[in-house]
């Protein structure tokens, strides 16, 4: 079993959909999708997301227990970590990189609790948040990919994520997904 | 971003052991994974190049073991944070509780004021606090110590100000606050009413029984699995049948004795009533 991070901010809501429509409802890894968004509005993100998505897609609450082929979006105005007994904590703290839910939060905790069974991708994005989670991951023995900053509608996040870390992989949307598709 | 894995679970063991012996205050009960965030983002505010030279600092210093039990509360974001929660708490307050002889309120785990203070806007601005009776603690003592003063930074206001407008688009919290040259001072008349008492959820029994309404929102995360357990069953024995309790919306009863004796009274806000 492999632990799918993803993390993105302006410019990702498009990507994200995109491999959520392709990806089949057997897919059997949990997912997390940690995207900036406005912090007071509660209500149809997660329900955008699910449109096209064969895979369940929800916003877990706090102390949740991870559960294969699920995918979880992190609430808007938390951050979202990953505990270490594969459970989900949430947290009000203050934010990160001027964010919450921060991307950050979410892929060091998940390097921290998965080590190499983590795959961290980053995509578009207009801050730095997730470009020392991805290098945390990478550390931690994960795989780490970025969207290919020529395809990002904003590519601070992802060229700053390829600045510190030797990225395994750097992929345009159709290759990610691609590469989602054939893991096994 | 503070590295989770610049300490490790020997380092962290040492820390609850010291801050147990030293101020009697159970850092176990807390949520491991942010627990562990919040030493290592001490550690780094306060300049400490790894946690271990924090730890050999925090055993001979124990002016330090005060601020940084002060710095690992996690406080609650801003005011009126989820204006719909509050405009639908308002709604039960004024059709359900105002017409109690008398309100007895209790704000667990207090850190920072907002959500205390967003309370006695709601209370006032309906004229109910002089029926109102509440009751606000925390297991740290600075927290009580300072919570007799309520200061909000100018970019807090303005996000709580817009948060409050969300309600209703006439409204301001300046009739709530004092201008002072950097920051807002909320009001002392509010607070003077608020009886703050240090109080483990984990350990003590309840300041009080009989409560019509306790605010718990966001408080039960900071919590490991067996300790959020214990003080939602606290709590909801606390409350008299036909009372209130609120958490927060990334928060549920889930897996505690409470969730057969509590009822969701809001579709979309996790406000619970206590079975009569």
């Amino acid at each position: 079993m492999l632990y799918v991070v993803i993390g993105g901010s302006a410019g990702s809501f498009q990507t994200v959909t995109t491999i959520l429509a392709e990806l089949p409802k057997t897919f059997p890894h949990p997912m997390f999708l940690c995207l900036h968004r406005l912090k007071h509005i509660r209500t149809g993100f997660v329900e955008a997301l699910r449109l096209k998505s064969k895979l369940p897609v929800h916003e877990p609450c706090d102390k949740e227990p991870i559960q294969p082929g699920q995918v979880y979006l992190a609430p808007a105005n938390y951050h979202m970590y990953i505990e270490q007994d594969n459970t989900i904590a949430l947290s009000t703290e203050e934010p990160v990189n001027h964010s919450r839910p921060s991307i950050d939060i979410t892929f060091v905790s998940a390097a921290k609790a998965y080590g190499e069974k983590c795959l961290g991708i980053l995509l578009s994005g207009a801050n730095k948040d997730g470009a020392a989670g991805l290098k945390a991951m990478k550390d931690a023995g994960g795989t780490v990919m970025v969207q290919s900053p020529d395809e990002c509608q904003v590519k601070t996040m992802t060229a700053a994520a390829i600045k510190i870390t030797d990225v395994d992989y750097i992929f345009q949307s159709s290759q990610i997904t691609n590469y989602l598709l054939n893991l096994k | 971003m503070e590295d989770l894995t610049n300490i490790t679970d020997e380092e962290l063991r040492r820390v609850i052991q010291m801050v147990r012996t030293i101020d009697d205050v159970d850092l176990g009960q807390f949520q491991p994974i942010i627990l562990r965030h919040r030493v290592c983002r001490f550690a780094a505010l306060q300049g400490y190049e790894s946690v271990s030279k924090l730890v050999e600092k925090l055993i001979t210093d124990r002016s330090l073991i005060h601020i940084f039990l002060q710095k690992l509360t996690v406080p609650t974001t801003e005011m009126f944070r989820d204006a719909e929660f509050w405009t639908e708490l308002e709604a039960i307050i004024n059709d359900k509780l105002s017409a109690e002889r008398f309100i007895k309120i209790w704000v667990p785990d207090i850190c920072g004021d907002d959500e205390l203070n967003t309370l006695l806007v709601i209370l006032s601005r309906n004229n109910l606090m002089h029926k109102a009776t509440i009751y606000a603690t925390s297991q740290f003592q600075q927290v009580i110590d300072n919570s007799h003063e309520s200061y909000i930074d100018t970019k807090k206001f303005e996000i709580s100000e817009a948060n409050f407008k969300r309600i209703n688009n006439d409204n301001t919290l300046l009739p709530y606050l004092e201008r002072l040259e950097k920051y807002y001072k909320f009001s002392p008349n509010l607070l003077e009413k608020v009886i703050f008492i240090k109080h483990c959820l984990s350990k003590d029994t309840p300041p009080d029984k009989g409560f019509n309404l306790v605010l718990f929102r966001n408080r039960s995360l900071y919590y490991n699995p067996t300790t959020r357990r214990t003080a939602i069953e606290k709590i909801g024995q606390s409350l008299i049948p036909g009372g209130y309790l609120a958490i927060g919306s990334g928060e549920n009863l889930d897996d505690t004795d409470q969730q057969a004796m509590l009822v969701q009274v809001s579709k979309n806000e996790k406000i619970y009533k206590k079975k009569q």
